[in-house]
């Protein structure tokens, strides 16, 4: 934008020469690492499946990448992380995850969910959707595994991924707004997790520290200042006892400038 | 100019003195804040990650507590707040079926969001409502030979086309503009728009402290007096993580990171009590020394 085009190699892969980059090293050995296959739901029908179109439009999104690797080349938690499995990746594994037709979404996702620079290590820094040429939504995509692995399936991760959504969610809850002295201990399982007690141990200085400052008070980390009103429990009680998730996909349902027709809502399917 | 305010969580949980800092420039820029103490916390993406509609639903129900006011905008002063009620302004403006959905929900409590409610965060309402030219009026002490890094935070410049950035608003220069009219020096380092690694502290420690550790040590590089960021998650990792982050990369950061209020108080004229500054983890010295160095100068 500011009128300056800078021509480099691409970030986060090996320079071979002058502006090529070892592709294989880490782009296509990360697409390898998910099993960018379908694996077939048996038994397998005499003719074709039958799937809702919603569902296949939905995964045309990430059929859409061209292997570009422009995203891989932009991570920011690739920058500090190169172990980490990226967006390109994720991206591809949810094609499959999100395909009716496949039969192992559980154990993809359960991969995915324990591999300490699996899903849980994306940032949510929106850098790859703005690499991205083709309009994929790397982290978009990101997000829909999270959600189907924490809502749907429950995977409880090593990494806390799956704690730290639930205890954020129990969080505003209880208090409306964020108690981010409940938030750090509950991510780990609860004050006297054993899992737990070695990261505040570890936190103990900065924690000592804040309190010197009087960033942190002794009644604001220990009492809940804030507690939500009655009506927004009742929407976290509503919404969440739904049998199934109602969510608004625009690039299955487009927005009402194009579609005269408004009202394609897709259901995500609870598993 | 009166605001719908929304302070955000953080700014009145672990950076309290975010939310003094922005009370205290507010009069001085004829901003009048009508606060949104019913609304609740945005779900900084991690409750849209869980359930989006719960998520639109929370937002909604925000925009609309700010509809009610008489305020000509929504004013909010985090940039995760911004990003993520973007995001669900998005889908709520998109389709009216859904959104009907979602009004229905919070009709309960007498609620309605009319589609396109304006939700900025105050770095944009300086840049475009106020004005940088009245900023620069305003301003009785410039911040001269204050070497100010900027920091923006994910959430409030990217994606690119749904935080609104185009020709005509440069969003991702804002805060180097703001610094310039303040009298201070803009230091250009490779972490300006980058991530500070805050949203995966409690997953992958090692690799949230050492992005925030890489982008503090280039801004110690490049000489700057201190960093100014308009989100108070950032602030976490950068200044309250800071020690930890020093020891993730390996060496000596001592970096102060101010809030934007902060920055643009201190260029107001108000001092570094007043603006909090004495709350932070990593004290910000060389500000203290610039403004009293500066106070000085005037006096003597």
């Amino acid at each position: 934008m500011d009128g300056v085009i800078v021509v480099e190699p691409m970030g986060n892969m090996p320079v071979i020469k002058d502006l090529i980059v070892d592709m294989d090293a880490v782009h296509w050995q990360k697409i390898r690492s998910v099993t960018p296959w379908l694996i077939n739901r048996e038994p397998v029908p005499e003719r074709e499946y039958l799937v809702a179109r919603e569902a296949m439009v939905d995964v045309t999104q990430s059929m859409a990448c061209i292997q570009c690797g422009a995203c891989v080349s932009d991570c920011l938690a690739m920058e500090v992380d190169p172990e980490f499995v990226g967006p390109a990746a994720l991206a591809k594994a949810y094609r499959f995850v999100g395909d009716p037709r496949d039969d192992e979404p559980f154990e993809r996702l359960r991969h995915l969910a324990e591999n300490p620079d699996g899903m849980y290590s994306c940032t949510h820094c929106f850098k790859c959707v703005d690499a991205c040429p083709k309009g994929v939504n790397p982290m978009g995509q990101i997000m829909r595994l999270r959600r189907i692995a924490g809502d749907d399936y429950k995977i409880e991760d090593r990494n806390n991924g799956y704690r730290h959504e639930q205890a954020f969610v129990k969080n505003i809850r209880a208090n409306g707004l964020l108690h981010e002295a409940d938030l750090l201990p509950d991510s780990y399982g609860g004050k006297f997790h054993p899992r737990a007690i070695p990261e505040l141990l570890a936190s103990l200085p900065v924690v000592i520290r804040g309190l010197l400052r009087r960033k942190i008070t002794p009644a604001k980390a220990l009492l809940h200042p804030h507690k939500a009103p009655k009506p927004l429990q009742a929407i976290f009680d509503q919404i969440e006892s739904e049998p199934k998730r109602y969510e608004l996909n625009l690039y299955v349902s487009g927005d009402d400038k194009d579609n005269e027709t408004a009202g394609a809502v897709t259901e995500g399917a609870k598993r | 100019m009166k605001v719908a305010y929304w302070p955000g969580c953080v700014s009145r949980g672990f950076t309290p003195e975010l939310h003094g800092a922005m009370a205290a420039v507010a009069p001085l820029l004829d901003i009048d804040l009508i606060e949104l103490d019913r609304a609740s916390c945005c779900g900084a993406g991690v409750i849209a990650e869980h359930n989006q509609e719960l998520a639109d639903t929370l937002n909604a129900r925000t925009f609309a507590l700010a509809q009610q006011t008489d305020g000509a905008l929504m004013m909010n002063i985090c940039s995760t707040c911004q990003g993520a009620q973007s995001e669900c302004q998005e889908r709520l403006d998109a389709n009216a079926v859904y959104r009907e959905h979602i009004n229905a929900t919070i009709s309960s409590e007498g609620l309605h969001y009319e589609q396109g409610v304006t939700n900025k965060n105050l770095l944009w309402l300086l840049v475009e409502d106020i004005g940088l030219d009245t900023v620069r009026q305003k301003v009785k002490r410039p911040l001269t030979n204050l070497r100010v890094g900027p920091f923006y935070g994910c959430y409030i410049i990217r994606p690119a086309a749904r935080i609104g950035i185009d020709a005509d608003h440069p969003r991702h220069t804002y805060l180097e503009q703001l610094i310039d009219a303040l009298g201070g020096t803009v230091i250009d380092y490779a972490g300006s728009h980058k991530c500070c690694g805050f949203p995966i502290i409690t997953m992958n420690k090692t690799a949230s402290l050492k992005q925030a550790g890489r982008h503090l040590g280039d801004a110690v590089d490049a000489d700057a007096d201190c960093l100014v960021t308009p989100c108070p998650l950032c602030h976490l990792n950068l200044d309250l993580q800071q020690p930890l982050a020093a020891a993730a990369v390996g060496r000596e950061l001592g970096m102060p990171v101010l809030h934007l209020p902060q920055l643009l108080g201190l260029a107001l004229g108000l001092e570094p009590k007043e603006l909090g500054l004495g709350r932070h983890i990593v004290k910000p010295r060389s500000v203290i020394d610039w403004s009293q160095s500066v106070v000085a100068a005037a006096a003597a």
